[in-house]
C-alpha cells in the first residue's frame, strides 16, 4: 500500500478540471510576472490585471458589441445546422446530387476566408447579414461533412430491416439515419461552434458599426492594446462557452450514449 | 395442408461466386422449418432472397414473405432506443396510436422476460435479453410469419438452451409460422418440426427430415429421442459428405 501525504489533494489534481484552471493560472502569472519584470509597455503587451481592467471600465459598451457579435454567431450556426443537415439528406437521398455538390463543399473550403470576407460585405452591405453570412459559411462545411458521412456510416443492415416493417424514407431518417448520426452532427457542430465566434469577429472587422471585431479595430487604431486584449478574452470565453452549450445539447440529446459511460 | 411459401431452384451468384444453385423450399401455414447449413453456405442470401431484401438471378418464388415479422443475424436492436421504443417500432411505423402500442409491448413484457426494462437501453442487456427484445419486435411486427436469423448464434450454450427451451413453448402458444437459420443441429432439433439441409457453398439442398417429437423431448437434451433425432441429422451431413 503507498501512502499519500493528502489523497483528497491527489485525487483532486487528478480531476481533468483542476488540471485545465491549475494550467491556465500558471499561464495567466507568468504572463503577468513577464509584463512586470520587464517592464513592458502597455501598447505592446498588457498585463493580465490590465486586460481586465480594461474590460471592466468598458463593461457597458463592450456588453453592446459583445451581444452584437453573439446574435450574428447564433444566427450563422443556426443557418449552417439547418442548411447543413437538409443538404447533407439530399446528398444522401440521390447520388447525382451528392456528385454535383460535394466539389463545392470541398472547394468551397480552399477559399480563403479573409479573402472572400470584404466581397461578402460589398455584396450584402455593412450590416448583420453578411456578418451572418460569413458565419454560416464557416460552419456550413463541418456540419453537412460530418452529418453526411454519419449518414454513409449506418448499417445498411438496418435499413434493410425497417423495409421489412414497411418504413417510408421519413421513418428511416427518423428512427434510422439522424439519431445514428446525432454523435457526429454534434461533433460538427462543436467545430462549427468554435469557427462561428471568429467568423463574426472576422466580417466585423473588415467593416460595420457594432460587434466585438468592430471594437477590436477601433482599440487597435488608437493603440489601447489593452481594450484590444480584453475583447479577445471576451470572444475566447465566448467560443468556449458555446462549445460547451454544444456539449451540453449533446448530453441531453444522447441519454444512450451518457448511460454507456456509466454501465 | 397449405403453403404460405414456395421456392423452386432459386439460384444467386455475386461476381463469380456461386452463392445459391437451385434452392427448393416449401413453408406450409403453422410449421417451424430450420435451415441448416455450414457457416457462411448462403443460409442468409437465401433469407434475404425470401423477405424480397435481395433479387434472386434464377428460379421461382411464389408467396413472397415480405412482411414477414425478421430476426436479422446479431438482433439488430436500435442503441439510441429503449426496450421499448425498440419493441414497438413496427407498430410505430404503421401508424398505430401511442397508446395502444405502450399496451401491445406491456401486454408482452412478462412472456418475454422484460418486465422492468421498458426504459434500459440495449447495451444495458444480457445477450439473451437482447435477443428477447427482437424477437418480441418481431412477434410485434403482426406478421403471421416469423423469419428468424442465427437467433441464438452469439449466446453461450446455457443461455442458447435456456433461450431455445423458451422459444420452443412461446411457438407452442402462438401458432406462428417459423423459418428459422441455424448451424447448431440441438437447435433445429429442438425447435424445428422440419429441418431442410444445405450443401457448402454454392447452397443447395442436401436432404430434408422431419423432427417427430414431443414438447418434453425437445427439452431433454440427453434424452433418447433427442438424442437420435440429432444423430439422424448427423448422418444425413455425413452422407452428403460436408
Amino acid at each position: 500500500m503507498k501512502s499519500h501525504a493528502s489523497p483528497a489533494g491527489v485525487r483532486l489534481w487528478q480531476r481533468p478540471t483542476a488540471r485545465w484552471l491549475l494550467s491556465l493560472l500558471l499561464f495567466v502569472l507568468l504572463w503577468q510576472a513577464i509584463v512586470s519584470i520587464f517592464g513592458i509597455p502597455g501598447y505592446l503587451l498588457p498585463s493580465p490585471v490590465a486586460t481586465v481592467e480594461a474590460i471592466a471600465d468598458d463593461a457597458t459598451l463592450l456588453a453592446r458589441h459583445a451581444s452584437a457579435t453573439i446574435v450574428e454567431t447564433l444566427a450563422g450556426l443556426g443557418i449552417a445546422l439547418g442548411l447543413g443537415i437538409a443538404v447533407a439528406l439530399a446528398m444522401h437521398r440521390s447520388r447525382t446530387l451528392r456528385d454535383l455538390v460535394y466539389p463545392h463543399l470541398v472547394l468551397s473550403q480552399a477559399v480563403p476566408l479573409i479573402a472572400i470576407a470584404p466581397m461578402i460585405l460589398i455584396w450584402f452591405g455593412l450590416g448583420a447579414l453578411s456578418k451572418i453570412l460569413v458565419v454560416a459559411f464557416v460552419c456550413f462545411f463541418p456540419v453537412t461533412v460530418n452529418t453526411y458521412e454519419g449518414f454513409r456510416a449506418v448499417d445498411p443492415a438496418y435499413a434493410e430491416l425497417l423495409e421489412t416493417f414497411g418504413a417510408r424514407w421519413i421513418d428511416r431518417y427518423r428512427h434510422l439515419y439522424l439519431p445514428a448520426t446525432l454523435p457526429g452532427i454534434l461533433a460538427g457542430a462543436k467545430i462549427a461552434a468554435t469557427y462561428s465566434v471568429l467568423g463574426a469577429i472576422v466580417g466585423e472587422w473588415l467593416g460595420g458599426s457594432v460587434g466585438l471585431g468592430v471594437y477590436m479595430t477601433r482599440a487597435q487604431q488608437s493603440f489601447r492594446t489593452d481594450r484590444l486584449f480584453g475583447a479577445i478574452l471576451i470572444v475566447m470565453l465566448l467560443s468556449f462557452a458555446l462549445f460547451k452549450a454544444v456539449d451540453a445539447a449533446g448530453f441531453v440529446l444522447t441519454p444512450w450514449l451518457r448511460r454507456r459511460h456509466r454501465a | 395442408m397449405t403453403a404460405v411459401l414456395t421456392a423452386r431452384n432459386v439460384t444467386k451468384r455475386y461476381g463469380d461466386l456461386d452463392v445459391l444453385c437451385g434452392v427448393s423450399l416449401r413453408l406450409e401455414e403453422r410449421e417451424t422449418v430450420a435451415l441448416l447449413g455450414p457457416s457462411g453456405c448462403g443460409k442468409t442470401t437465401l433469407l434475404r432472397i425470401l423477405l424480397g431484401l435481395e433479387p434472386a438471378d434464377g428460379g421461382e418464388i411464389v408467396g413472397r414473405l415480405d412482411r414477414a415479422g425478421y430476426l436479422p443475424q446479431g438482433g439488430l436492436l436500435f442503441p439510441w432506443k429503449t426496450v421499448l421504443e425498440n419493441a414497438e417500432l413496427p407498430l410505430q411505423i404503421r401508424g398505430v396510436e401511442r397508446a395502444e402500442r405502450r399496451a401491445a409491448v406491456a401486454e408482452q413484457l412478462p412472456a418475454f422476460g422484460l418486465t422492468g426494462f421498458e426504459a434500459s437501453y440495449p447495451h444495458e442487456l444480457s445477450g439473451g435479453m437482447q435477443q428477447r427484445v427482437a424477437l418480441l419486435r418481431a412477434l410485434l411486427t403482426g406478421c403471421p410469419i416469423l423469419v428468424l436469423d442465427e437467433p441464438f448464434g452469439a449466446l453461450d450454450v446455457l443461455t442458447r438452451h435456456r433461450m431455445q427451451d423458451w422459444l420452443a413453448e412461446l411457438l407452442g402458444r402462438l401458432e406462428r409460422t417459423m423459418l428459422f437459420v441455424t448451424h447448431d443441429l440441438e437447435e433445429a432439433v429442438a425447435l424445428a418440426e422440419r429441418v431442410v439441409l444445405l450443401t457448402d457453398r454454392p447452397a443447395g439442398v442436401l436432404g430434408e427430415r422431419t423432427i417427430r417429437l414431443e414438447p418434453s423431448e425437445r427439452t431433454d437434451r440427453f434424452g433418447n429421442a433427442f438424442v437420435a433425432a440429432r444423430d439422424g441429422l448427423l448422418s444425413l451431413i455425413h452422407q452428403g459428405g460436408l
